[in-house]
């Protein structure tokens, strides 16, 4: 009886995690209006950082398109700041013509990426298919 | 039943364990009353913004005719607005073409140089093809503003490199130069920085002497990351006006190194000038360093002391045990961020985080050359959710100026002078 509670208390944690870091996924899945047969990428940015940060993730992308393992996908650059306003600053810096999200700093986390996650792929459902650090 | 208490009771108990593992606790110090000094609100401003001049958070400030000038650390712009109403009257972007004047120099790129790269400017750049760097529209920033008959503004400039006859083997490489306007902002001279011993660097602050020599502090990331070296980490460089390097005047402190830090989190150093000598501050050290004669003194009476955390990293090679150590900017409560001149005399402003539970707060601290504490007074970190985000002190007018931000409202200056 005991072991049963514990699993069912784990059960529900995890469900409760899950839930959360979907519910996440599904208000950027909104946010660029991804259909049933795209991909979501999601670079994580910051704002004045080296233009490595940014250089990096976007030559990967090339790279998985070229070699065919993304097609029809959506991209997202997720930037940390702490008003929407200052996504103009990325916006100009990039000519950033692609999807933005303010990030307040969590975004790594409710997605199940690490700290040093700089560009993570997704399925419609959810189904993390590639994650770079 | 039975079960679902005792499932209760260890939930409780792991909770209860995993806040007591939370052991880390830096010193704390009673503070001495006496040196406080309160501050008065004079004014309150508005800083302007608009979706061309949008302040993230602020590198440096100066004032001058009132203008107030602010370098923007997310986009790298100076923006200026009238001091009083706080309108905007004009955005500088540290533009491209900037870098050109590093190719002109004949000092190689970093850590290429025993490699064939060489810098190119926009033209050759263009004429060659070569690509990836366009994608990105602005990469160079102003760092630190200093205005006396002109502007000066110190810079990273980020330039293009080719490896020779091999054009899409490129890199962008940093440098640090000073780029000087007259004041209708009209370009009169950029000198960048020779980086012989510098790797990748990146600009932090400088001190123009009356002799029109600099003293520049850059990082160097390259000996650090790529050569694995934490001993001797040089950061601060001296030049002529031409901007050839004359000597490496100091290194990092050594608590720094042997703590493993390095140049790790927040690489805030800064300098001011008190008649012809220099003073330089590192963030935790928690001491001012005279930089001719090395001559040190520490700050006192703050709420906290950072000793604990150095001597913890030191034993543990550099590694933090999060069990022991839930958040590690706790292990150094006090950062001390800017210096400023006053008279005779230096002023430092030093932020203390004091905990989750409670809010931050900033410290300015005014001492004498000797590292006497003559004053001192506190500034909140954060009022009804304008958060403080940096302190200008302006020697012509004797007054302080905090600048917060309120993620809803916008930007506020609050001028205050000590009462």
């Amino acid at each position: 009886m005991g072991i049963r509670i514990y699993i069912l208390f784990f059960f529900l944690i995890t469900l409760n995690l899950y839930s959360s870091n979907n519910t996440y996924f599904n208000t950027l899945k909104k946010n660029v209006d991804l259909k049933r047969n795209e991909q979501l990428i999601i670079i994580y940015q910051d704002i004045g950082s080296c233009v490595k940060c940014y250089l990096q993730p976007m030559d990967q992308i090339a790279k998985l398109a070229k070699d065919g393992k993304i097609k029809n996908f959506k991209l997202l650059a997720l930037v940390r700041c702490d008003r929407d306003l200052e996504l103009n600053i990325y916006k100009k810096q990039h000519n950033w013509t692609n999807y933005l999200y303010r990030d307040d700093g969590n975004g790594r986390k409710r997605l199940g990426a690490s700290e040093i996650t700089y560009l993570t792929v997704f399925e419609y459902d959810g189904k993390k298919i590639y994650e770079m650090e | 039943m039975k079960n679902i208490y005792f499932l209760i009771i260890s939930f409780f108990y792991l909770t209860f364990i995993s806040y007591c593992a939370d052991k880390f606790e830096p010193d704390e110090i009673k503070i001495d009353n006496s040196y406080e000094k309160r501050f008065k609100i004079i004014s309150k401003i508005s800083i302007q913004e608009n979706e061309n001049a949008v302040l993230k958070s602020i590198a440096d400030v100066d004032i001058s005719d009132n203008k107030l000038y602010v370098l923007d650390y997310g986009s790298g712009n100076l923006t200026i607005y009238n001091i009083n109403s706080g309108k905007l009257i004009n955005i500088l972007k540290p533009e491209i073409n900037l870098s050109d004047s590093v190719c002109v120099k004949s000092f190689s790129p970093y850590f290429m140089n025993t490699l064939d790269y060489n810098y190119i400017d926009i033209k050759v750049r263009n004429h060659k093809r070569i690509i990836p760097l366009d994608r990105v529209k602005e990469m160079n920033q102003f760092n630190r503003i200093l205005i006396d008959e002109n502007i000066y503004l110190l810079s990273t400039l980020r330039t293009y490199c080719y490896k020779k006859n091999k054009a899409n083997d490129s890199l962008i490489a940093n440098t640090a130069g000073l780029v000087e306007y007259d004041k209708n902002l009209n370009l009169l001279s950029v000198i960048p920085f020779a980086n012989s011993y510098k790797g990748c660097p990146i600009a932090f602050d400088f001190i123009k002497t009356d002799n029109d020599e600099y003293y520049v502090v850059t990082s160097d990331n390259i000996r650090q990351y790529y050569q694995n070296k934490l001993d001797s980490l040089p950061i601060l460089g001296k030049y002529n006006n031409n901007g050839d390097f004359l000597k490496i005047t100091n290194f990092l402190d050594d608590k720094l190194t042997k703590s493993y830090i390095g140049y790790g989190i927040d690489y805030q150093i800064s300098l001011t000038k008190v008649d012809n000598d220099i003073f330089i501050a590192t963030p935790y050290t928690s001491n001012i360093v005279n930089v001719a004669n090395k001559n040190t003194f520490n700050l006192i009476n703050l709420p906290f002391s950072n000793d604990k955390g150095f001597e913890y990293l030191e034993n543990n090679d550099g590694n933090i045990d999060t069990s022991e150590v839930k958040n590690k900017y706790l292990l150094f409560p006090v950062r001390t961020y800017r210096l400023f001149t006053r008279a005779n005399s230096i002023i430092a402003i030093s932020h203390i985080l004091f905990s989750k539970q409670k809010k931050g707060v900033d410290f300015v601290q005014e001492y004498s050359i000797d590292g006497t504490l003559i004053q001192q007074g506190q500034v909140e970190g954060n009022i009804n959710n304008a958060v403080l985000q940096f302190i200008h002190y302006n020697k012509n007018d004797d007054l302080f100026y905090f600048f917060r931000k309120d993620n809803s409202k916008g930007w506020t200056m609050e001028v205050a002078k000590w009462e």
